[in-house]
């Protein structure tokens, strides 16, 4: 089911009759109990489209529907009803304690004074309580670390009890334990929760690896929508950046470094992880791995410890394979 | 709070007791009670001076903290306030455009009428920046821009007033320099009533925008997503503000560093941001801090007044000194 939906949507800038199309024709919908992750190198577009579809901007052609209605027919506070947002802007709210932040995601559902039901006051714990920040109730906003932060803002939209929650880089500035617990929670409100979610991101392995749906703007704006899965395996992820330093494994799920290499051995392996290793360390030396190469590298792992062997020589460590390759005079 | 509500009955009743004039306290009990008092002249100094400048203080104070409050959410700015934005040299200019022009008539005769005049100055002064500052906002989205173009303006109307002075006549000059001082007994027993019914009733007005404010403190991006209409309210809030600002001037001159220092104090008393306790801390502190100024000011007795803008930096500074170097460890900056 569709909660968000545009029709032929342009976005971009008017000014001074100037027309900038930053994207156009876009025919997409957010679905209840699916999280999207919105995909583009930095000047693609992603703030735009995020602009547009929370209303914050009017789109250049078409329009925005939520649920039946269309979103320039909305007023503020039906809007406030129906999505939340998140944005990375810098806020004043240091001096408000959690649940006083908390508690202004039901501004939507109060009266003119904004006073709290006893219910307003049970939906503020609750959305607390889901977005894992409970324990920081009664702390100030300013005494939260930036992945608490975050889920106090998160914490907000939910207690706004919108069935749409758009985010602006919530895993931005964020350390890697909270950027996982992060995007955790964002997928467990799309899935729990039955919530369209939708974020932009750079993580993009992370959004990989949680997202249902993905929103892609490549280099030459192009818009593509689709499964995650269904978009690694068709190559869509590989043309998304037009790099030479960066190629999209299919294998791995991720994007992997690609640097020039100047030599070529042969690599025989018994174990997986040492294989990985091993040719990590030999790219990064300029050295590519090729079955056809004439110098072999017979490498073997039994539990923790593992052996090399270059031709005669046999050796303890990667670091002593570099050195040893490194010195072949013949190479250079 | 209760600290607060008790150190402002406290600086009332050392208002009433201190005075250019020694007055006992039994007798200052006996007049304010109604019981009177034998000494004519004491009844006269404790109800038509003493009375009305304690009332005048009062509500100077709370109007221009509340109005400072106001602009500092609304701007994002923690710098923000009445004087700081133009909004109490447009009332000043509007002033000296009455004052200058006339002579000084106007002020010498103190009558409602006059009053009247100068307050329609003032407003008409305050409204013009208020309006140039709205048109600016629709032009200019940055809160740190509008509030650089509110300094901008407050230059402009004050090189306005220096040429007005250039061409007035002395006494205009005398009697404007003199209001430009700051006094809170200038308001008389007979326009009290007239000047607290109009602060009063913006003060109430400022009480109604307590949850658009407290949204405002995410910015207007989240405000506007919490349903508030962020280009009414901002209108409101510049109007109540004009009002509160151009009333006081009006009547007590241009009272500088109130208005930013005391939203100050009252978030490090309170230790909160939050709009619902801040406002009523915010008015109760500033007619404190008002009345402690006007205490202040009457301390050399029989040899004179200091005028209230020679007090309010010297209490002002220190405290926006203290808080800048602070700011790491105040919960409300972070």
């Amino acid at each position: 089911m569709a909660y968000l939906s545009t029709h032929n949507l342009s976005v971009g800038y008017k000014h001074k009759g100037n027309v900038l199309t930053v994207l156009s024709d876009l025919n997409i919908s957010l679905d209840k109990g699916c999280l999207t992750s919105l995909l583009g190198a930095n000047g693609a577009g992603k703030s735009t489209l995020l602009r547009t579809i929370t209303g914050v901007q009017d789109p250049l052609q078409g329009c925005v529907n939520l649920g039946d209605a269309e979103l320039c027919r909305l007023t503020q506070r039906e809007r406030s009803r129906l999505i939340g947002i998140v944005t990375t802007d810098r806020i004043m709210a240091g001096g408000l304690t959690v649940t006083e932040l908390v508690s202004l995601g039901r501004q939507p559902h109060t009266g003119f004074w904004g006073r709290l039901s006893r219910t307003d006051k049970d939906r503020v714990r609750e959305a607390m309580h889901d977005a894992g920040i409970e324990h920081k109730a009664d702390c100030f906003v300013s005494q939260l670390s930036d992945g608490e932060r975050q889920k106090a803002m998160i914490a907000k939209s939910l207690a706004q009890r919108t069935p749409i929650i758009i985010l602006d880089e919530p895993t931005a500035f964020l350390d890697v334990a909270s950027r996982f617990e992060t995007m955790r929670l964002l997928h467990d409100l799309a899935h729990k929760h039955h919530k369209a979610v939708l974020l932009s991101s750079h993580d993009i392995s992370l959004s990989l690896l949680l997202s249902d749906q993905l929103w892609i703007i490549d280099s030459e704006r192009n818009f593509i929508a689709g499964g995650t899965e269904d978009l690694i395996l068709n190559g869509t992820l590989n043309r998304m950046f037009r790099s030479q330093a960066l190629s999209f494994s299919q294998e791995m799920g991720d994007f992997e470094m690609t640097l020039p290499t100047s030599h070529a051995v042969r690599l025989e392996c018994t174990s997986a992880a040492l294989s990985r290793c091993i040719a990590n360390a030999l790219m990064r030396n300029g050295i590519a791995i090729d079955a056809s190469a004439s110098t072999l590298i017979a490498a073997d792992m039994q539990g923790d410890t593992y052996t090399i062997a270059v031709g005669e020589k046999r050796l303890g460590t990667i670091e002593e394979l570099i050195t040893t390759l490194k010195s072949y005079t013949s190479w250079t | 709070m209760a600290i607060i509500i008790a150190v402002l009955i406290a600086l009332v009743m050392a208002n009433l007791l201190i005075g250019s004039v020694d007055i006992a306290p039994r007798a200052v009990w006996q007049i304010i009670t109604g019981q009177g008092h034998e000494n004519a002249v004491w009844e006269i100094i404790i109800l038509n001076t003493r009375v009305p400048m304690i009332v005048t203080a009062a509500l100077s104070g709370a109007a221009l903290s509340v109005a400072g409050l106001l602009l500092q959410t609304a701007f994002n700015n923690p710098l923000a306030g009445p004087s700081i934005l133009g909004v109490s040299t447009g009332a000043s200019f509007g002033v000296a455009v009455v004052m200058l022009a006339s002579g000084s008539a106007v002020w010498l005769t103190q009558s409602v009428g006059s009053y009247m005049t100068i307050l329609i100055g003032a407003l008409a002064g305050a409204a013009l920046v208020l309006i140039v500052l709205l048109i600016f906002s629709t032009m200019v989205h940055s809160s740190t821009m509008l509030l650089i173009i509110g300094i901008l303006v407050s230059y402009l109307a004050s090189s306005a007033v220096s040429l007005l002075n250039f061409f007035a006549t002395e006494e205009g000059v005398h009697s404007y320099v003199i209001w430009g001082l700051g006094n809170f007994s200038g308001v008389t027993p007979s326009q009290l009533p007239f000047f607290a019914f109009f602060i009063i009733v913006a003060l109430a007005a400022s009480t109604t925008l307590v949850k658009p404010l407290n949204a405002l403190l995410l910015g207007t991006r989240y405000a506007e997503n919490l349903g508030v209409n962020t280009k009414q309210t901002r209108n409101a809030l510049l109007i109540i503000t004009g009002i509160l600002t151009a009333g006081v001037t009006a009547f007590c001159g241009p009272i500088s560093f109130i208005g930013l220092v005391v939203p100050h104090i009252a978030r490090l008393l309170l230790n909160t941001s939050n709009h619902n306790r801040l406002i009523p801390a915010t008015m109760v502190t500033g007619a404190a801090v008002a009345l402690l100024c006007t205490l202040i000011s009457v301390l050399p007795k029989q040899y004179g007044v200091i005028p209230i803008n020679a007090i309010t930096p010297i209490i002002g500074v220190p405290i926006i000194i203290y808080i800048i170097v602070n700011r790491k460890n105040i919960q409300y900056f972070n």
